[in-house]
């Protein structure tokens, strides 16, 4: 099957027709985002100006019909007195801007579809995606990103946050370990939002053939991390802080961002069978920057929700987990409900998730169903982790999550005997 | 006397022998168009298994659309068997029909077309049930996942509560296409309608009124409801 194109309007055929060829492109997805979106675009600029002085750069804003400012204040935004943040270099020339709104059903991924239309369009050498309701980003953000690309000969750059243990659980139980165990290299942040790529990887990216599914929303992330692991890409990270972003977005609840995600994580694992099956173990990924510790934001947890939900859901659901659980997992579902303190183990966990994909797979329940059915057991896994975690410290509940990891990789086979089962 | 009983015996029996023989032609031209709409049926069966398994080869084992759809509505019943026994069942009633039309015009041709005649409204009630009842498990799937995610208490009873709507809703319908108490049932869905209506109204309106403007409250805010978490 053949990628079809996102179309481009007549004014940014043309400012691709006038900027030609760039070394650098950055990306800023947008939607709404007036308060935050101006410190983004000055910290581009000035990162560009100070990491990137002598390379043509291009920042395009990818926007989802803004009704407020975002467009405008992308526009007029200028970094300002450069030598007032330390900025000794001149740049060559200003930063060229592209706005533009994209085209496709809505979400992040389609405005993403347009960045690597354009950069493939531009044949950019190295390209960043950034979030535009952040609210920690720095100029060396740009650095960490683009560098690896640029000067060290890197494909794909993931981010790698200092996070709450509480910041990301999604990350935590499911993507990372699963992403980990499958592909059999640690990206600790598969899904961070912010990335790095060269612009041959973005030309890949817009090549894919389903944009009309979960990849055009949330699963853009996970879709472009195991895109690179998958083919098997010269892949690092980049500390970049702490991510602080604007309070969360209305339209990032629960149950459809954890469909968009985790159907995505599934089909990939159906798309790229070949890459995965017979990987065991994992290898460390290189890490640019400079970690530090971090002052986190603490993330308060009613643990008494999480609980009700896991325990209602083992009272009302095993009729739509018979569909594709098998009846060691209800069990344990079942005791780990009536325990004191929900305790749902390693073990059964990664159970569950890899009987989850095997039965995604064989479309044992519709594939919306099946992982909004897995919505209650997810949060008992977080029930369990928080209760395990909450007197610790950052590193043992760090510490904890390697031990997941590791039970993903040890449960490795039982997923790959169940995927061939199913056949 | 014994004579005269005997001839009436007699003359009985032959009546009865004529009445037999002349139905026997009718009946063989049922049981020869039977036999062809068995025949048809299951030519017509396999040629559609066939032609689904072929499709399925090359499409792939499991991502037809049809059989997500019966999985769906709750059905595990494979696409090639439900598509294979209402093309068996419906070449057989074309068949019957057929032989019906080729009796000689009489009493009994004009009981068996009007059998016959009732087999697709039959068919159809029949279709119309099985659909209210796939349509049934599908919302009470999506009720109850909801209401659960959402923490609501009464999942169960609203997902059954939900399953019996709909599903007495397609029974209804498929009642009213055989035309048995079609006044019966729209007096009862009336009164139900209107009882739950008032029900609610009652309920929510004037007895939960701050229960009612709390959770709308809580709704539009969802972020107190929120347990806190930070997922991606």
């Amino acid at each position: 099957m053949t990628a079809r194109l996102p179309s481009l309007s007549r004014e940014v055929s043309d400012a691709i027709a006038r900027i030609g060829k760039v070394d650098v492109l950055v990306g800023i997805p947008s939607f709404n985002n007036e308060r935050t979106v101006g410190h983004v675009v000055r910290a581009v600029v000035a990162g560009l100006a100070r990491h990137f002085p002598d390379a043509r750069a291009v920042l395009v804003n990818s926007d989802g019909g803004s009704t407020d400012r975002t467009r405008e204040i992308v526009e007029r935004t200028e970094v300002g007195n450069l030598a007032e943040i330390l900025v000794d270099a001149v740049p060559s020339s200003a930063t060229a801007k592209i706005i533009t709104p994209y085209v496709g059903i809505p979400g992040k991924g389609s405005a993403f579809r347009t960045i690597f239309r354009i950069a493939a369009e531009l044949e950019a050498k190295a390209c960043c995606v950034l979030d535009s309701d952040l609210r920690s980003i720095t100029p060396e953000w740009i650095e960490l990103l683009l560098e690896p690309i640029v000067r060290h000969g890197y494909e794909f750059v993931a981010p790698l946050y200092a996070r709450h243990r509480y910041d990301g659980t999604i990350t935590n139980t499911i993507v990372y370990p699963l992403t980990r165990a499958l592909y059999g290299r640690r990206v600790r942040q598969p899904i961070g939002g912010d990335f790095g790529f060269s612009g041959e990887l973005a030309a890949r990216f817009v090549a894919f053939e389903d944009w009309e599914g979960p990849v055009a929303q949330y699963g853009i992330d996970i879709f472009m991390t195991t895109t690179a692991l998958a083919e098997r890409r010269k892949v690092a990270q980049a500390f970049l802080g702490a991510k602080i972003h604007d309070p969360k977005d209305p339209g990032s609840d629960l149950g459809p961002m954890m469909v968009q995600v985790v159907s995505t994580l599934f089909s990939l694992m159906e798309r790229h069978e070949k890459a995965w099956r017979g990987v065991s173990g994992s290898e460390a990924v290189p890490v640019f920057g400079f970690p530090y510790t971090v002052g986190l934001e603490p993330v308060p947890v009613k643990l008494d929700r999480l609980l009700a939900q896991y325990r209602q859901a083992a009272h009302d659901l095993p009729p739509i987990w018979e569909a594709f659980l098998s009846p060691l997992s209800l069990a344990a579902i079942r005791e780990a409900a009536h325990a004191p303190a929900v305790d749902l183990g390693d073990e059964a966990w990664v159970r569950i998730v890899a009987e989850a994909a095997v039965g995604f797979r064989r479309r044992a329940l519709p594939p919306a169903t099946l992982i909004r059915s897995l919505v209650p057991l997810y949060l008992g896994k977080v029930a369990t982790f928080v209760a395990e975690t909450e007197a610790g410290s950052a590193e043992e509940a760090e510490a904890r999550l390697e031990e997941l990891a590791l039970a993903y990789e040890l449960g490795k086979g039982g997923l790959e005997a169940l995927w061939g089962a199913a056949h | 006397m014994g004579r005269t009983l005997g001839q009436q015996i007699a003359l009985a029996f032959d009546r009865l022998l004529e009445a037999f023989l002349s139905v026997v032609p009718a009946a063989l031209v049922l049981l020869v168009s039977l036999l062809v709409g068995v025949l048809a049926g299951l030519l017509l069966r396999t040629l559609l298994r066939f032609a689904i398994g072929l499709r399925r080869r090359y499409r792939g084992e499991e991502g037809s659309s049809s059989r997500q759809l019966l999985r769906a509505a709750g059905l595990k019943a494979d696409p090639e068997r439900v598509v294979g026994t209402v093309s068996f069942w419906t070449a057989v009633v074309v068949a019957l029909a057929v032989g019906v039309n080729a009796l000689e015009p009489g009493a009994l041709r004009n009981v068996l077309s009007e059998a016959v005649g009732f087999l697709p409204r039959l068919l159809g009630a029949t279709l119309l049930a099985v659909v209210g009842l796939g349509a049934g498990a599908l919302v009470r799937r999506s009720v109850l996942l909801g209401a659960v995610n959402a923490g609501l208490p009464w999942a169960r009873a609203g997902a059954r509560a939900a399953y019996v709507l709909v599903a007495a809703s397609f029974v209804a319908a498929a009642l009213d296409h055989l035309g048995v108490g079609r006044s019966i049932l729209v007096a009862a869905f009336s009164i139900a309608g209107g009882a739950l209506a008032l029900t609610f109204a009652l309920a929510f309106g004037l007895g939960g009124r701050d229960l009612a403007r709390a959770w709308l409250e809580k709704k539009l805010r969802a972020e107190e409801e929120d347990s806190g978490i930070r997922h991606v």
